[in-house]
């Protein structure tokens, strides 16, 4: 039997910033492993180190000699050490310790901010038809948060006869979706409906959807995309993204709303495949709930080490084998970590997961 | 040493899961493709993308571990790092 090394620590170098990534307790026993890596971080002459302690469960007075230590050494070659991700345990007691006054405690990232609610609603394993929605929902809250041009992001789905918003990252967006059911057009009934992908750069110059125009750009909207969600070419609903300012959504925002699209479809076709009775088995309300987790550390893996998607996931498999801890365990640790930071209030507004909204088409 | 083309397939026998079975873990994973793609993946009817392995070898890597194996199943070149090595992104 394989036993799992009780500590692991990664450097990886972005940005000309040299990022340590500790996984595990910081004791007596692996304190010079962490020394170690910090000189190993300080030597590639990166311009700062940041420490990661998503992962870190414990440390005591010998790791915190270390940080010390380090910390002084590196600030007099001319760089700085900072922390990131302590758990309220870990800064308290950098508090207690005034090691605050040699180590800069970073704050979380905008990204971080922003899926708040989603973290502390993924703490807890919601079940059946609720995690289709939670899932769904993150997609939309990660999609608004990587595409730069979007101002809100929204899927609709055919939902008991009628297209309803099942997830929206803001209430303005959610009235934007409502705007085109009860007038029977828009981009994003025509790309759920048709199966191809709808836009318009500049609203102020559109033609194709006269009773809706109007109505968007009251709501301060100027530009649109709603692209199919595809299942073998059949369409199954659409993904919409909106903007308050004129050609904001560049082939790169396209580039995303397809591959955020791709991921609503593919959970969407999966779960279809495996209800019964009218809700989800188990198994793949299992299999979501870690999809979901995993997607939620990979977006705070992007933000904090600005890494693409299969950089991201990449490392947290890294993390997983070096450790052989599953995926999953590695996710929900960074997640709840995460999560226990901060409090609710800065969830953005607009509706709770799994929220359905009805509109008569 | 090349990897027979359908490596994947061999390592989901010797894991003893079913095709069902590895799907489930790889979309738990976060893959993209139907079970009916994955099969033809690990037979190497069709190519994956080297993030598509890795999830498929992850998979299957985890199912090693509860076996009490050690990753036997090879990640993509870009992902074969030692712990505490260094990464570095291209300029």
């Amino acid at each position: 039997m394989t036993r799992a090394p009780e500590f692991v620590g990664i450097v990886r170098v972005s940005h000309g910033i040299a990022v340590v990534t500790l996984v595990g307790e910081i004791d007596l026993q692996t304190a010079p492993q962490v020394r170690a890596l910090l000189l190993e971080a300080a030597a590639t002459g990166a311009r700062a180190v940041v420490v990661d302690l998503a992962l870190v469960s414990f440390c005591d007075a010998g790791g915190l000699g270390q940080f010390v230590a380090s910390a002084n050494m590196l600030r007099e070659a001319g760089s700085e050490l900072s922390v990131r991700a302590a758990s309220e345990a870990l800064r308290k007691v950098f508090e207690i310790t005034g090691l605050t006054d040699v180590l800069h405690l970073e704050p979380d990232t905008r990204v971080e901010d922003l899926l708040r609610g989603d973290l502390a609603a993924a703490a807890t394993v919601p079940l059946t038809r609720v995690v289709l929605d939670a899932a769904l929902k993150l997609v939309v809250v990660m999609a608004a948060s990587v595409m730069k041009g979007a101002d809100g992001v929204s899927i609709t789905l055919p939902r008991e006869g009628q297209l309803r918003t099942v997830a929206a990252s803001n209430d303005v967006v959610l009235q934007m979706d409502h705007d085109q059911y009860s007038t029977g057009q828009g981009p994003c009934l025509d790309a759920a409906t048709h199966g191809e992908g709808y836009s318009s750069a500049s609203l102020k110059s559109e033609r194709r959807w006269p009773q809706f125009v109007p109505r968007a750009r009251a709501r301060g909207i100027e530009s649109i995309m709603s692209t199919p969600l595809l299942a073998s070419d059949r369409p199954l609903g659409a993904l919409n993204v909106y903007s308050r300012a004129a050609d904001a959504l560049a082939s790169h925002e396209h580039a995303w709303a397809i591959q955020f699209a791709q991921e609503a479809a593919t959970v969407l076709t999966a779960a279809d495949d495996h209800v019964s009775a009218g809700s989800l088995n188990t198994e793949i309300s299992d299999a979501l709930y870690s999809r979901e987790t995993i997607a939620l550390a990979q977006g705070l893996i992007m933000a904090r080490q600005q890494l693409e998607p299969g950089a991201a996931h990449r490392f947290l498999v890294d993390i997983s084998r070096h450790t052989g801890r599953p995926l999953l365990g590695i996710c929900q640790a960074l997640v709840m970590s995460a999560s226990q930071r901060g409090g609710t209030d800065t969830v953005p507004t607009g509706p709770g997961l799994g929220a359905t909204h009805d509109v008569a088409t | 040493m090349m990897s027979p083309p359908d490596a994947l397939e061999l390592a989901r026998q010797e894991a003893g899961l079913t095709q069902h079975e590895l799907w489930l873990r790889y979309f738990a994973l976060g893959g993209m493709t139907s079970a009916l793609e994955l099969e033809a993946l690990c037979h190497g009817a069709l190519v994956p993308t080297e993030l598509d392995h890795d999830r498929i070898a992850h998979a299957l890597n985890e199912r090693f571990t509860e076996l009490g194996r050690n990753h036997p199943v090879a990640y993509s070149p870009d992902t074969d790092v030692a712990p505490s090595s260094i990464e570095r992104d291209h300029p």
